[in-house]
């Protein structure tokens, strides 16, 4: 017995040795649930306009690109040890809530809950560089953000992003009914079948059908009130712990709460210590290929296949099949990515309104940022904190002001940053300020904001200038000067992005039109009725006009320097009613927005006037080698641009202005999404009162735009005694409309 | 009681030695990649297999233990060798590859076993996988991808599993070299190569030179 005994410590001893020396390669499902769940989030459009990172999550930091090293957070955090930490089980305290397990040779019996692991970085370690919770993200955020070298900025923000990767493999452990229900699967001698399920599926497109429509969860969750052991609101992330009679199949849930109550585990099928699911959840078998199924139809979630029948009258999960785990995989997957890609949004959710304050110092260089600052997060009130500015030029570090005390609310306040020590040169390319605030924000006592803003910086009057901001999502503002003329706001809210995908199979394309319409309820329409009859094809497209190239109108400053953005949609297009033809535009001008290339003056032979321009786009004898890539590339190129970013940005996307006094209000709408709808609502006036034959300045502005979505778009408006593109063509009647 | 048996389990269990070539004999592996409208031959693509090693614990550790690569030749044929190793761990056995296929300009193969899903799981999501079997072969087809848009989303599907940091960032990360969690570079310079033409091709900062893998 005694030698029998011994063995048994040995060959534990030997196994702890053996296994305290593995580094975790994750299952590889972390990796693709990641993956999938930055792709899902708004990291991307984030992180090129308040950030000005022109990568997006492709970014590449220290090594790795930006989704990449969410993957490899996700695929760390099993790394040695630390998978004991990931189970979760929702009807216990939280404190009791962690795996609970026989003695063995890897984890402690009793560990420590994900929900806890999470967000307290002691529980972790001692050592900072082996922590990677909550906190341990927001630090590494913010001193990415305010580091003073591109070398420290890189990596702080990698290892941000690998911080986050780590805290969402715990949300994506808790779609595992076995994490959740107390259910340790060790390979060999128990693994769990649906885990090995997901694996087996990974990469094909069996995985990719089940994963292609998320599940979020509700945000109000984050609401509800706080567990003290526990207190940031990405625990109801996993769990709300708010008592329930039925398990709940909604989306109001945390994620262990989901897979607890309502799914099974190869070991808890019907076992004491969970009330749901219960037999009695189960509806009348049947029989499929040799198998006995039986489906759950009451209890909250249905399932079609939730068990099987096994002999002696027991139930099992491992099917022939595979039917059993399909379906479990069918309702955990979306919401294992869906509620991780809800955690990623949630981290970058702080967002500040910064507004440039029209008393700049107009030296050489900028010593002083006086700006206007406030909390525009939704919902989320901020309050005594630390702001700091970030001047950059694209993504690189120039300079960091000193941190100031501020208590930051909804209300604009005037704060002026320092930048004495490191003045910043007036003709810096691509100048671009983060304003980065440390503080409360809502239920998160130690949260961040952002705010980021680009810097006007070339020749034209800094005090009629006005920017955009375009996010992804389909609300921003634009700012306007307060100090701007008349003639430069009216420019300024003229100008109107409409950014359909492009028909790839329509090689060359034409110009569109977008009109406002007052007869309708003061929206803007599109209509391709009599497309034929107002504008011109293209010599290679002119038996149709399935794809069309519609482009931003923007004025002409200087022929020989002008920059500019194209607008593409796809398949549809918007009319001007009435319209002759290409320059002969018999539309109602007052209401009447047109959407124009930008041609490079340079190309532009016919001069600067409308019908010019109309006719001499460049696209009339222009064709292009079939492909998005292709015609986006030479497209841009063709007029002297250069193709920034992904071009499918511009899908499906229109802009349009909203104005308020003095503001405008930028609407980013998904044309192409639920009932494909185009028709976008403006509540003020835009335009009104211009009457064809106006004689106003015409568009001396400018456009600068890289990436329009998730990017800043900065509106030049008129310089003053700038050019003129032809103050008698209908193109600049319009845009002398009186607001 | 149930806790006690199980508690037992795992230390007779870890208490046992495997005879680990008994589970690393894997392969060969033959297949085939064709384009999937065409059916038409792909070739230079490249096959990458990744044999991991699966060790047992409360939750299934998984580290790498080799990487194998290719390229198709003039028939879209491919062959990885079989596997045979001994697993570092006495404990672990080693897993089934999972294949990663790439060619530029079409739809990657990521990470995923060389068989089919079974029948009734694609019949009951009228889903058809793209990997089969045909006369003994399996033929692995992909759809070639026209949009700017999918060839980016193609490109983060590649990254199904983790390349070895350069030493000098595992050193500062606290994840040493030689530790079997990601593949090295020299065991996938072909793939790199050709996700490097395709990042290139859709406007994505270069990670590195071009430096050529050989068949």
């Amino acid at each position: 017995m005694n030698k029998i005994f011994s063995a048994v410590l040995l060959g534990s001893a030997l196994s702890i040795f053996q296994i305290s020396h593995i580094y975790s390669f994750d299952v590889p499902s972390h990796r693709a649930f990641s993956e999938k769940a930055v792709r899902s989030s708004n990291l991307d459009g984030f992180l090129r306009s308040e950030l000005n990172i022109a990568g997006g999550i492709d970014q590449f930091f220290d090594g790795r690109r930006v989704f990449e090293w969410v993957q490899e957070g996700s695929e760390r955090e099993d790394d040695s040890g630390r998978f004991c930490n990931h189970f979760h089980n929702p009807l216990l305290d939280w404190n009791q809530a962690g795996l609970q397990i026989a003695p063995n040779p890897v984890c402690p019996t009793t560990n420590t809950s994900s929900v806890l692991w999470g967000q307290r970085p002691d529980l972790q370690s001692s050592n900072e560089s082996e922590q990677f919770a909550w906190q341990n993200a927001r630090q590494r955020y913010f001193d990415g953000l305010t580091a003073s070298t591109q070398t420290v900025r890189d990596q702080k923000l990698g290892l941000t992003f690998r911080t986050l990767g780590q805290v969402i493999h715990l949300v994506q452990d808790a779609a595992v009914p076995a994490h959740t229900r107390n259910d340790a699967h060790p390979t060999f001698i128990d693994p769990d079948g649906l885990e090995g399920y997901v694996e087996s599926i990974l990469g094909t497109s069996i995985f990719n059908q089940l994963t292609s429509v998320i599940t979020r969860y509700n945000s109000s969750i984050l609401a509800l009130s706080s567990n003290s052991l526990a207190p940031i609101p990405i625990a109801k992330i996993i769990d709300t712990d708010q008592p329930s009679a039925i398990p709940s199949a909604g989306t109001d849930v945390g994620m262990a709460e989901y897979s607890d109550g309502n799914l099974v585990s190869d070991d808890t099928i019907f076992t004491s210590g969970f009330v749901y699911p219960r037999v009695a959840s189960l509806g009348p078998s049947f029989k499929f290929k040799g198998v006995t199924y039986f489906p759950k139809v009451a209890d909250g979630e249905l399932v079609d296949h939730f068990v099987a029948q096994a002999k002696k009258g027991a139930y099992l999960l491992n099917d022939s099949n595979s039917l059993i785990f399909q379906d479990y995989s069918a309702k955990l997957l979306p919401r294992a990515i869906g509620y991780s890609a809800g955690l990623i949004d949630y981290f970058f959710r702080g967002r500040l309104k910064v507004v440039l304050s029209s008393n700049q110092p107009m030296g050489n260089s900028i010593t002083q940022l006086p700006v206007k600052v406030a909390n525009i997060t939704d919902s989320e009130e901020s309050g005594m904190g630390q702001i700091t500015a970030v001047a950059l030029s694209g993504n690189s570090v120039l300079a960091v002001s000193p941190q100031k005390e501020i208590s930051l609310g909804r209300v604009e306040q005037a704060i002026t940053f320092d930048f004495s020590l490191t003045p910043i040169p007036w003709d810096t390319p691509n100048l671009f300020f983060i304003l980065a605030y440390r503080g409360p924000l809502g239920l998160e006592q130690d949260s961040v904001m952002v705010g980021g803003r680009s810097f006007i910086n070339d020749s034209f009057d800094r005090n009629n200038s006005a920017i955009v901001r375009a996010p992804t999502k389909p609300w921003t503002e634009v700012e306007i000067n307060p100090t701007m003329t008349p003639t430069a706001f009216r420019v300024v809210s003229n100008i109107l992005a409409a950014v359909y995908s492009i028909n790839e199979i329509e090689a060359n394309r034409v110009h569109g039109y977008m009109y406002w319409d007052p007869t309708n309820n003061d929206k803007f329409s599109a209509d391709q009725g009599s497309e034929a009859l107002s504008i011109q094809p293209t010599t290679a497209n002119a038996s149709g006009f399935a794809g069309l190239a519609v482009r931003i109108p923007v004025g002409i400053n200087n022929p020989d320097s002008f920059t500019g953005i194209c607008v593409i949609y796809e398949g549809d297009y918007f009319l001007v009613p009435n319209a002759g033809g290409p320059g002969l535009h018999g539309e109602r001008t007052d209401h009447f927005l047109r959407i124009y290339a930008v041609v490079n003056g340079a190309l532009r032979p016919g001069g600067n006037s409308v019908t010019a321009l109309d006719t001499q786009t460049g696209f009339l004898t222009r064709s292009f080698a079939p492909g998005w890539n292709n015609l986006y590339e030479e497209f841009l190129g063709s007029f002297g641009f250069q193709a920034v970013g992904d071009p499918n940005k511009f899908k499906n996307k229109v802009h349009t202005l909203q104005v308020v006094g003095d503001s405008i209000t930028l609407r980013i709408i998904d044309a192409l999404g639920a009932g494909n709808d185009k028709v976008i609502t403006v509540t003020s006036s835009l335009v009104s009162g211009g009457q064809p034959g106006d004689t106003a300045p015409g568009f001396v502005s400018g456009i600068n735009v890289d990436d329009p979505i998730g990017q800043e778009i900065d509106l030049y408006a008129p310089g003053i005694g700038g050019g003129s593109q032809g103050g008698s063509s209908n193109w600049d009647n319009w845009v002398g409309n009186s607001l | 009681m149930r806790y006690f048996i199980k508690s037992w389990v795992y230390l007779l269990f870890f208490s046992l030695s495997f005879d680990p070539l008994v589970y690393a004999q894997l392969g060969p592996y033959h297949g085939r990649v064709i384009d999937a409208e065409t059916k038409q031959p792909i070739i230079d693509a490249a096959v990458l297999a990744i044999w991991q090693q699966r060790a047992p614990a409360p939750h299934p550790i998984i580290t790498y233990h080799d990487a194998l690569e290719t390229l198709t030749d003039l028939n879209g044929n491919f062959t990885i060798p079989g596997m045979v190793g001994v697993p570092t761990d006495p404990n672990a056995v080693i897993d089934e590859p999972r294949f990663t296929i790439f060619k530029p300009g079409y739809e990657a193969v990521g990470g995923r076993r060389l068989k089919p899903v079974p029948l009734a799981v694609q019949e009951d999501l009228k889903v058809k996988d793209n990997v089969y079997e045909q006369n003994g072969i399996i033929v692995v087809e992909l759809k070639r991808l026209t949009t700017r848009e999918e060839r980016l989303s193609n490109l983060r599907t590649l990254s199904s599993f983790s390349s070895c940091l350069p030493a000098e960032i595992a050193a500062r990360l606290n994840s040493p070299t030689g530790l079997p969690y990601c593949i090295p570079e020299e065991k996938h310079l072909n793939l790199i190569r050709l996700r490097d033409i395709e990042e290139e091709s859709v406007g994505l900062t270069p990670r590195r030179p071009r430096n050529g893998g050989q068949k």
